[in-house]
């Protein structure tokens, strides 16, 4: 395509025409170039402190994972049933077949965290069958299946009898200092615990269950094989057919004689 | 101002120098480019003071930016693109501030120039000042640096029918204005063959 005059006369006399710049832009120039070189932030310095992080939070995770760093049990879970709303007249609905149908809405602002939470409430208030039957020794007839179905259904928790007025030295309950002063003389808070069953075998994964059974296969102990993974059948030398039954034996022969001196 | 001897006297070792940080190679680039590109800038802008600030950042970026030229294109026209979206990015920064200046602008671009033919160069810069700066930056996209209406647009953010108009406006402006000024010209002339 032609190019238009007007154009053309411009982009020839103007299109490459030099200026000379002042003598400071050089020193302008590099002064702006060593000052965005010096500015520039140590970009490993940040990977450094990057990856540390990252193994300290996986360091931190794994441990969390497979059991080795436990959270302190007592507090936590006793923190968590202080910071449960206390319920200061809970009603108690005497046990129905209909009343277990209806459940929800006998307790409709009574909010169900989870199911664990259920059966610590309803120790927390103090105004359930759970307390007389602690108290009396004796539990109502009519109130007692609803919770211990419930109990059973929910958690599945060890509901131990405690006499606590006994032995207050329970070393997961805390009871904070102004409960104790507000709260009626008959109000007992009961804590329930769950402490993690895993066994150091379990925590420890496979290597511990082979380590285990191992062990067991040192003290004499019956070996479950299947965690060990190896089927001793397969393993197991083949005797020659020629020494089987044959006295000549001489592990046999050994077990015999002191079988023998033992009968003696 | 010494110049610094030529060390690196292709394009690629240049460019690699530079990829390397390497000093020399800066100067070496600003000893080469530095006086045209400005010339580029004062053409967008006018003033050459902010032309001159420009053109300093342009060359930042280059230096800065250098990993990013891929070889490809030559190295001059890569730096050209630079230092035409510093000056675009600089026109949009300051519209305002840029039309309030414009006689003032004007004025400045006539200075430096001493002979006939700077002169001649000095008429046609002061010119294209003249114009609006829609006009100016259209004109000078399109004319001079050789960028199509669609890629104008693109930069401009302005449609493609809206850079033709513009530009034909420009046109009609300037050769107006070249018209009087070669009456004047040639008035001049003719005045001092009558007073020989």
């Amino acid at each position: 395509m032609k190019k238009h005059p007007i154009d053309e006369i411009f982009k020839d006399k103007l299109g490459h025409l030099p200026k000379e710049p002042s003598a400071q832009a050089w020193e302008k120039l590099s002064g702006r170039m060593s000052q965005s070189t010096k500015r520039r932030p140590p970009y490993w310095w940040y990977a450094a402190a990057a990856s540390l992080l990252l193994g300290a939070l996986l360091w931190g995770n794994m441990s969390l994972w497979t059991g080795t760093v436990a959270p302190p049990l007592g507090v936590s879970e006793s923190e968590k049933v202080m910071n449960r709303p206390i319920e200061e007249e809970p009603t108690v609905v005497p046990l129905t077949a209909e009343g277990l149908s209806k459940e929800p809405a006998q307790a409709p602002s009574k909010p169900r965290e989870n199911a664990m939470a259920e059966p610590l409430a309803i120790a927390h208030t103090g105004h359930n069958p759970v307390k007389p039957d602690l108290q009396k020794e004796k539990a109502p007839e009519v109130k007692e299946p609803l919770y211990t179905e419930k109990v059973a259904v929910i958690a599945k928790p060890k509901l131990e009898q405690i006499d606590l007025e006994a032995d207050l030295k329970l070393p997961k309950t805390i009871v904070p200092e102004d409960l104790e002063d507000n709260a009626p003389a008959n109000r007992v808070i009961l804590v329930q615990v769950e402490e993690p069953t895993a066994t150091e075998a379990d925590r420890n994964g496979r290597l511990g269950r082979l380590f285990k059974q191992l062990k067991n296969v040192k003290s004499g102990e019956p070996v479950n094989w299947d965690q060990v993974g190896i089927d001793p059948k397969s393993i197991l030398a083949r005797v020659d057919d020629r020494l089987v039954g044959s006295e000549n034996i001489p592990v046999l022969k050994n077990r015999r004689i002191k079988q023998n001196s033992e009968d003696e | 101002m010494g110049r610094v001897l030529a060390f690196f006297n292709q394009d690629a070792q240049l460019v690699k120098a530079l990829r390397q940080g390497n000093a020399k190679a800066q100067r070496q680039l600003y000893d080469r480019y530095a006086a045209v590109m400005l010339g580029l800038c004062t053409r967008y802008v006018g003033d050459g003071m902010h032309a001159e600030d420009i053109m300093i950042e342009g060359l930042m970026k280059v230096f800065t930016k250098i990993e990013q030229y891929s070889g490809e294109g030559s190295l001059d026209g890569w730096i050209r693109r630079i230092m035409v979206n510093e000056a675009l990015g600089y026109l949009r920064k300051n519209k305002k501030s840029m039309e309030e200046n414009l006689q003032q602008t004007i004025d400045v671009v006539a200075e430096g120039y001493d002979t006939d033919a700077d002169l001649e160069v000095a008429s046609l810069m002061k010119l294209v000042h003249e114009l609006p700066v829609g006009y100016k930056t259209v004109f000078n996209l399109y004319a001079i640096e050789g960028y199509s209406h669609k890629e104008i647009a693109v930069m401009l953010e302005i449609s493609e029918s809206t850079s033709k108009s513009q530009l034909h406006r420009a046109r009609a402006l300037l050769q107006k204005q070249l018209l009087e000024m070669d009456k004047d010209f040639n008035k001049m002339i003719n005045h001092e063959k009558a007073s020989d």
